[in-house]
């Protein structure tokens, strides 16, 4: 029966091919937007989640940029018990780099973290930026001196010992560094009292402080001692927690990629059905004959059934091939790559037969109820 | 003698019986009574004849005896078991165990080839693939077109298709085969090798078969033949097979009408 209901999708080629493309542009659709959500998702979760540490933002915020605290506060987190250190934050996007202006327009804007010189390895970067490549991390003390990212030497041919200017700042290269995180890509790492500086920062306050327990399995427990003694000052987060946070933002975007996910299975449903219901019809007399020779209602449903299956498989591999892609292309002129998962893959391609099934259901309800007698008279009218 | 043949048809069980039935489709408000009361027995390894002019019902009958249908009223026993009370999955089950069909215009799956075609009955059932292909083979050769095994209908002539839908007819080993003008679409020539083929599995290997026919020739090889006209069985005749020199006027009839 599989060999019979495949050969009767080839009887009309462009009916099928035309159904084909509506499943594999339902596909593509929905892999492409799912995978550049999972893509950002992704992103986000690197940045964060090596993370060993707590971050304390104050009351309230729910991003680092909007979060205030006094600098004073740092001895309050550093009496908790099992606390190593804290470093305080102070990070911001610059008008100018080297006299130009700094905007969205040229791609992802530079964005400068001030942090304690001495702490590099224990601060919210850390985990963000753990090779060196050239020159030397920031020492306690350091002053008029920056690190770069790699992206940012290369874009700006900055080397070790070149200068570079923020606003009206000048600063001294004296080191590169590889970072693990795309949202880290455009960064200037310097001493947080130059940050403050730079930025025009309030005396005596900071955006936030990382907690680094002396136990990193401790992060949980400091997170919580956090939120409970100082509920009015501060907002402690751990890693999965930030997740989470740039989760909400995203679980909006999934909920938008599920209207498509709606969409795009209507577009795909109907062109199935469509196709099954003519084909059903153009082939009355020979289902008539199916039944004559002892086939069941269910043996023709098998069969119409089975062949909406095999427009979903086939637009399936289709539109995840075509998916793909487009993924691909997207990643190249972006640099965003969606993030294709093998179970992405596999949930879009159950998705499309589950359709495509769904769809023929109708279709093949109607042929397995034609009346044998019926279903030959009508082919008789030739 | 006479007597004697009639009492020994008596004592065998029919297969088929048809009593009293009346087929009336609605056209719209009116009514067409395409049966009228129509009552015959079928035996085992008879071959029957129905005759009569166009539109007198002989399609119709034949598909309430094939279980493709059912009567508007009166019974239709096949097996001893009614089949005016069984349901679609019955139906089928009964048509695909103990009948076979061939029609007028052959009804053949145009993607599939010969063999696959006469395989057909077979896929639902759980025959495996090897088995059907080799009975298919096999009554293939019966027919005598097994060189034209992989062929697809459009490369068949009309002879070779309807000797494989007579092996697709064959393929699940029917007790009745019915045919609805398997020669109306063929040559003369050519319609008499596909009756010669259905004579000899009725006379050779006893398959009992029902079948429709304008063409009087088949009349000489037939047990009886009913006449229908306008719903109702006008005349039955005992047939060649049975020594009679057949001789009707509605034969003759039909015979003329076909040469105009
Ligand atoms: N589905 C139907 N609806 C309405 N009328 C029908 C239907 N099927 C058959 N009839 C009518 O019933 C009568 C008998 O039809 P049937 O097909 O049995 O005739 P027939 O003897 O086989 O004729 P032919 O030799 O032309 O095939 C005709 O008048 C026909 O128009
Ligand atoms: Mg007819």
């Amino acid at each position: 029966m599989f060999k019979m209901s495949f050969l009767n999708l080839l009887r009309r080629k462009s009916r099928t091919v035309l159904a084909l493309l509506g499943i594999m542009i339902g596909v593509a659709a929905l892999l492409v937007l799912v995978g550049l959500v999972e893509g950002i998702n992704a992103l986000a979760l690197d940045a964060v989640g090596g993370m060993q540490g707590v971050y304390v933002m104050q009351d309230g915020a729910t991003d680092d940029s909007l979060s205030i605290v006094n600098l004073s506060d740092k001895s309050k987190l550093e009496a908790i018990q099992g606390v190593k250190v804290v470093t305080p934050t102070i990070l911001g996007v610059p008008q100018t780099v080297d006299g130009k202006r700094n905007s969205m327009s040229g791609g992802i804007p530079v964005s400068v973290i001030g942090t304690d010189p001495g702490q590099v390895s224990n601060s919210l970067l850390a985990t963000a930026m753990q090779n060196l490549k050239e020159g030397r991390m920031l020492r306690s003390g350091d002053e008029g001196v920056v690190l770069i990212s790699t992206k940012l030497s290369d874009d700006r041919k900055k080397h070790v010992n070149s200068t570079i200017k923020i606003n009206d700042y000048s600063f001294k290269v004296i080191g590169i560094v590889e970072v693990t995180s795309d949202f880290y890509s455009n960064v200037i790492v310097l001493p947080i009292e130059d940050a403050r500086k730079v930025l025009d920062f309030e005396e005596g306050k900071v955006n936030s402080f990382f907690v680094v327990p002396a136990d990193p399995a401790n992060v949980d427990k400091i997170d919580k001692i956090i939120d409970f003694k100082y509920p009015d000052d501060f907002d402690a987060y751990s890693a999965q927690e930030t997740a989470a946070l740039t989760g909400d933002i995203l679980d909006s975007l999934r909920a938008m990629t599920l209207v498509i996910a709606l969409i795009s299975s209507i577009v795909a449903g109907i062109g199935v059905m469509n196709t099954m219901l003519m084909s059903v019809m153009e082939r009355y007399s020979e289902i008539g004959v199916l039944k004559a020779v002892g086939w069941t209602n269910n043996n023709v449903m098998q069969m119409i059934l089975l062949e909406s299956m095999f427009l979903g498989v086939l637009g399936g591999i289709a539109g995840i091939v075509f998916g793909i892609l487009v993924g691909e292309l997207i990643g190249i002129a972006s640099g965003l790559y969606p993030l294709m998962t093998p179970m992405l893959i596999s949930e879009v391609f159950i998705f499309a037969i589950s359709v495509s099934v769904f769809a023929g259901a109708y279709p093949a309800f109607r042929a397995s109820r034609l009346e044998p007698i019926d279903a030959l008279r009508e082919g008789q009218g030739d | 003698m006479v007597k004697k043949g009639k009492v020994k048809k008596e004592e065998r069980k029919p297969i088929i019986e048809v009593r009293k039935i009346k087929k009336t489709y609605l056209l719209g408000e009116t009514k067409v009574h395409a049966l009228r009361g129509v009552s015959l027995n079928v035996y085992p390894g008879e071959l029957i004849i129905i005759l009569g002019p166009s539109g007198s019902g002989k399609s119709t009958l034949l598909h309430q005896m094939g279980a493709l249908d059912i009567p508007t009223e009166g019974k239709v026993l096949v097996d001893g078991l009614d089949i005016t009370q069984m349901d679609s999955w019955n139906l089928s089950m009964l048509r695909r165990k103990k009948m076979g069909f061939i029609f007028q215009s052959f009804n053949l799956i145009p993607t599939l080839d010969a063999v696959e075609n006469v395989h057909i009955p077979l896929l639902p059932t759980n025959v495996s693939e090897v088995a059907a292909h080799r009975r298919a083979m096999h009554l293939l050769k019966e027919v005598g077109i097994e060189d034209r095994a992989h062929h697809k209908p459009n490369q068949l002539s009309g002879g070779e298709r309807q000797r494989v839908s007579i092996a697709r007819a064959l393929i699940n080993d029917p007790e009745i085969i019915f045919a609805d003008e398997p020669t109306g679409n063929l040559d003369s020539k050519t319609g008499e090798k596909v009756l010669e083929i259905i004579r000899k599995l009725n006379e050779e290997e006893g398959k009992t078969f029902v079948i429709v026919t304008h063409d009087a020739s088949l009349v000489e090889f037939a047990d009886r033949v009913f006449i229908i006209r306008d719903g109702l069985i006008e005349e039955e005749n005992l047939g060649g097979k049975n020594g009679h020199a057949y001789k009707s006027e509605s034969v003759e009839l039909n015979k003329r009408k076909r040469k105009k």
